[in-house]
């Protein structure tokens, strides 16, 4: 499908990101032979690093794009921004799918990651259960919802080589129930794909309550659960026109400017919702008086907060800069930072263990394989946009 | 152990009332006993937890562990010297527990009070067991058991006193045939007391005429004669040094360390008895034998074999140094190394008759007189 | 397309199979009742002679690495603070003598066996559970090694074998539940200790000896029994003559963690009222946006 784009699928950057999957998946090789100790710094004080931190705090909350662009054009019918929809969908699926490589990583047991099915051994009480338990559920439907760009691409289209040429009409036909059918019932998926992701999002901030005395006081807070579901909200959206503008530059395509310009001024006003909430809660436990302690964690809240909500808070309200690719660009990639950084801080920079000789630095092989995996996640999103018919064509109108 | 009495039981620690004595007295109608020590203002509650206490469950309070319930006054040489405690020995031999040594002790602060934490009304301890249970699954949770018991009463103290708390300090394993008690549980100034620094010297003044002089070396009966500590203060009160702030210090007398007789049977008045101070021991001026370097770090009894027994050794080398002969002396350690010819040469040739004080005579085998010209080997022409 | 009461028949079956296929999940949240005699120990840390004895019957009775009796002997380990780890279920900490006071504290620490204990709450498969006798208890099998019970736990007391590379478990004090729940068994610890430094009893019991001794030798301790409220409540109950944050123990709430975290999961997926609710906002917005004057408008944004 190399023909639908204009640039060649191997440059100079996927060569680098090659080489980082392979000492990614080399780290990951290590892990499963010698254990977590031989390649993390990870110890009885702090069981959570670098991998839930970013690998899979992170990676569910810039996901986010799938579920809320899906809502701005399905549920809410703005369907000019129907082209943002494929992208995104394709980001969470592939996202979601890394933050189950993810888990299943850190785990210490990942084999019996199946006992979450096992009738008796649920624990409804526990958050990560929860967790888990969305995101598989999720991760169905976020597959599910992805059929429709298989099905377009190959309808009409199927070529089997040799001897299973004979199935061609056979397959074309399945294609073509499973379409018509997917085309009848993927307003429930849709749906079901909101519930599943707002009921995730706030689970994964309802995480860190059970600690009161670990994680750091400016972000502890028993309203976490909401913050982090408001915040998903915003860095949804940001995900969104951040990729497309990444991906339009990376593959010289035409920037979609009349359509991310009008949905980043959405941003701002999730933004004010999800920073109120921030700052209400802050006063109201009075945790400000943590800020000027010059303690790491009081500037990590700092650049959390002005760079990833004041000043792309402060660019997008303005008309003139939101119209301009870069600052659009800029502003998108702030939002996107802070609220990494937020599930960062939460995670890892605001957590203190009772008994910590020092703070948790990650090891080498940590963030390789981070690095490794996510470059795995880039160069399949590229191989899937060279492949499927993700990114929007000029003149071509996609189906609801 | 000499002639100790030998007790197996021990005798402190109790509750309150505990279990056994309240059963007995309130199985009666009345309450004549425990009536007395409660004072007529009292209510049920100050000594029980219910409403309706049984004989079989009293459900009594606890005791104050210290200076609770204790009863008369008991003089120091009253109880046992020393207490075998076996009763819980399945590990370990039976603790040999000092409790005259203790008891002296605590007589200097505290008193019997310290461990014995009840008494009958009579004045009468009775053992722990009676109120702590042998067995821990029969105890009561408000006390600890035996073993407990006996275990917080040593530790704790000595911990605190010595930061003493290891197991074979008071244990021997049962199995071992090797003695962990190594002290002499008699000695009051030989356990784990701090150094107590002494005079060198005391000079008395009598009133014997003929000597009025009496000068004690205290630093030679010490370090140079090997006395022990116990040897002569065996028996002495501890409040002769621990003394309150109030209290006078006690007059030092002669009754509070063993007689000089005790080793000194044998001497005359004027051994002890001078018209002047005597200086410490020497052994050259006194004996008139001079130690110098060689036997100066040899200890007494290597010598004098017995403390009691001072024979005097021949001062003739060859009479106790019977294994020595050509080989295994080195001679270098008398300033001269022999040469190669007389290294090979019997010892008596040149020291005739084995009298190694005379200066050799080199006549007995040479026709001129060598010395002092010429000497047979290298070293300090020094005469030996 | 679809139309509107294709749209209902089809989110209104979705829903309610989503429900019955959850509902086997709302059932684990129930906690189940803890026995009224449920079992306990009282560590008196005044009474600890710093023996380690406990540290060796630990070791032997939980298969951990166990060094020569002699070797436990050794003090200078005191001086250290140490933490329970995979090797070690329990250590003894060495505190120096109040001031004008002589004599150091010993200190144990082990689990506290919460009675509402927010690693059971945090576990995802249920691994770790609370006896209602008292252990919380840690089944590897079920472990699917997410380590989230140590960062639920305010004590900060499991440990984990990282170097494990196929079966790694999380590591702490097992309360020997194995013997304690077997008839008259008492904890390996609690047994070997010769100053009986700690009481094994019923915890309703035990409480009320701990405030016995606390009333009785009011210059001894604190007034304040370590668990008796610590966490909602634990199953270890300490007796201390200094504050217990001077010893590292936690100024903890009095509320369980898991009592938070619980409020907002039941809150929320309760009878899956929550998730309902979105479901059926979003299916109204989606049918009720598509009709209203919003579409018209969406063309002159921007």
């Amino acid at each position: 499908m190399s023909n639908r784009h204009a640039v060649p699928f191997i440059t100079p950057g996927v060569r680098v990101l090659l080489a980082l999957a392979a000492a990614g998946l080399a780290v990951l090789a290590i892990r499963l032979v010698w254990g977590l100790g031989a390649v993390t710094n990870l110890n009885d004080q702090y069981p959570w690093g670098l991998w839930i931190g970013i690998d899979v705090a992170t990676g569910v909350a810039l996901a986010a794009g799938g579920f809320t662009t899906a809502f701005v054009a399905h549920v809410l019918h703005r369907h000019k921004y129907e082209v943002l929809v494929r992208p995104a969908l394709l980001t969470a699926a592939l996202g979601y799918t890394f933050v189950g490589l993810g888990v299943c990583v850190d785990l210490g047991r990942y084999y019996n990651i199946w006992h979450y099915f096992v009738p008796g051994l649920p624990n409804g009480n526990s958050a990560l259960f929860e967790v888990g338990m969305c995101v598989c559920l999720y991760l169905t439907v976020l597959y599910i919802e992805f059929l429709p760009i298989v099905c377009e691409r190959f309808l009409g289209r199927v070529n089997l080589p040799g001897a299973l040429r004979a199935l061609n009409g056979l397959v074309e036909g399945v294609l073509r129930v499973l379409q018509r059918t997917l085309d009848r019932v993927m307003t429930i998926f849709i749906i079901l794909g909101v519930v599943l992701s707002c009921a995730h999002q706030s689970s994964l901030g309802t995480l860190m309550v059970i600690a009161p005395d670990k994680l750091h006081p400016l972000w502890f807070t028993t309203i976490l659960p909401m913050q982090f579901l408001l915040s998903a909200f915003a860095v949804g959206l940001a995900m969104a026109i951040f990729e497309s503008i990444l991906a339009s530059r990376s593959l010289k395509r035409p920037l979609e400017m009349d359509v991310l310009a009008p949905l980043a001024r959405i941003i701002p006003f999730l933004l004010t919702i999800y920073f109120g909430s921030k700052l209400i809660d802050m006063v109201n436990r009075g945790s400000y008086r943590y800020l000027d302690d010059g303690s790491p964690q009081s500037v990590a809240w700092l650049v959390e907060v002005i760079v990833g909500v004041v000043l792309p808070w402060a660019i997008l309200l303005t008309h003139r800069l939101r119209r301009r690719p870069g600052w659009l660009f800029s502003a998108a990639a702030m939002v996107v930072l802070g609220v990494a950084l937020n599930r960062i801080n939460v995670f890892i920079i605001g957590y203190k263990p009772l008994y910590a000789d020092g703070p948790y630095v990650p090891a080498i092989p940590e963030i390789v394989l981070t690095v490794g995996f996510i470059s795995i996640l880039v160069l399949l999103y590229r191989a899937f946009v060279f492949i499927f018919p993700v990114l929007h064509d000029e003149g071509e109108v996609h189906h609801a | 152990m000499r002639s100790l009495v030998f007790i197996v039981a021990a005798a402190f620690l109790l509750t309150p009332a505990g279990p056994a004595a309240a059963a007995g007295q309130h199985g009666q109608p009345e309450l004549p006993a425990t009536r007395a020590h409660m004072p007529a203002t009292s209510s049920c509650a100050q000594c029980h937890t219910c409403d309706k206490p049984t004989a079989a469950e009293p459900c009594l309070v606890n005791c104050p562990r210290h200076g609770g319930h204790f009863y008369g006054s008991h003089d120091v040489g009253e109880g046992p010297d020393v207490v075998v405690i076996g009763q819980l020995a399945n590990l370990y031999k039976p603790v040999v527990f000092s409790h005259k040594l203790h008891a002296v002790m605590a007589d200097m602060n505290g008193g019997c009070t310290n461990c014995h934490h009840y008494s009958e009304q009579s004045g009468v301890i009775p053992p722990c067991r009676e109120c702590h249970a042998v067995d821990r699954q029969d105890a009561d949770l408000s006390m600890p058991a035996l073993k407990g018991a006996y275990h917080r009463q040593c530790i704790n103290c000595h911990l605190d006193w010595s930061g003493e708390g290891s197991c074979s300090y008071c244990h021997e394993e049962s199995g071992s045939a090797a003695g962990a008690v190594v002290h002499d549980p008699t000695d009051i100034v030989g356990i784990q007391h701090p150094k107590i620094e002494a005079v060198e010297t005391y000079t008395y003044e009598t009133s014997y005429a003929d000597g009025p002089v009496v000068t004690f070396h205290h630093a030679d009966h010490v370090e140079m004669f090997g006395q022990a500590c116990v040897d002569c203060h065996q028996g002495d009160s501890c409040k002769r040094c621990h003394h309150g702030e109030n209290q006078a210090a006690v007059p030092r007398t002669l009754d509070h360390v063993a007689s000089c007789y005790t080793c000194h049977a044998e001497r005359d008045c004027g051994f002890c008895h001078r018209q002047e101070s005597t200086p410490r021991f020497d052994h050259a001026r006194s004996t008139g034998f001079d130690l110098k370097d060689y036997h100066g770090g040899v200890s007494c009894q290597t010598c004098h074999s017995t403390p009691d027994h001072f024979r005097t050794p021949s001062s003739r080398c060859g009479d106790c140094h019977i294994h020595w002969e050509v080989g295994n002396f080195d001679h270098a350690l008398t300033g001269l190394k022999l040469d190669d010819i007389h290294v090979e040469v019997d010892c008596t040739s040149c020291h005739a008759g084995g009298d190694y004080n005379r200066t050799p005579s080199c006549t007995d085998c040479h026709d001129e007189p060598m010395l002092p010209k010429q000497w047979p080997g290298t070293g300090p022409r020094t005469k030996m | 397309m679809v139309t509107r009461r294709d749209f209902f028949k089809i989110t209104g079956t979705a829903a309610g199979t989503a429900a019955v296929a959850l509902a086997g999940v709302e059932t684990a949240q129930a906690r189940p009742a803890l026995d009224p005699d449920r079992m306990g120990v009282l560590c008196d840390f005044t009474f600890c002679i710093g023996c380690r004895r406990c540290e060796y019957a630990c070791a032997g009775e939980n298969g951990l690495p166990q060094g020569a009796l002699e070797s436990y002997d050794d003090k200078s380990l005191l001086e250290k603070t140490r933490r329970p780890d995979r090797q070690t279920f329990t250590v003894i900490n060495r505190y120096p003598a109040l001031a004008g006071q002589s004599g150091s504290l010993d200190v144990k620490v082990n689990c506290l066996h919460c009675e509402h204990p927010a690693c059971v709450s945090a576990c995802p498969v249920s691994a770790l559970v609370k006896n209602a006798r008292g252990p919380v208890t840690y089944d590897a099998s079920r472990c699917i090694g997410c380590r989230y019970c140590m960062v639920a736990c305010p004590f900060q007391i499991p440990a984990y074998e990282y170097n494990e590379p196929l079966t790694p478990r999380v590591m702490k004090c097992t309360l020997c539940s194995d013997r304690i729940l077997a008839e008259g068994g008492i904890p390996a610890c609690v047994e070997i200790c010769p100053a009986e430094t700690m009481v094994y009893g019923t915890r309703d019991a035990l409480l009320k000896v701990a405030h016995d001794r606390i009333r009785n030798h009011p210059g001894r301790y604190v007034d304040h029994v370590y668990g008796e409220y610590e966490a909602g409540g634990t199953s270890w109950l300490y007796l201390c003559d200094r504050s217990f944050q001077e010893v590292d123990l936690p100024a903890v709430a009095n509320q369980s963690p898991a009592e938070v975290t619980e409020a907002i999961q039941h809150g929320i997926f309760r009878g899956f009222t929550g998730p309902l609710m979105v479901f059926i906002l979003t299916s109204v917005i989606l049918k009720s946006a598509g009709k209203g004057p919003g579409q018209a408008r969406e063309d002159k944004h921007e």
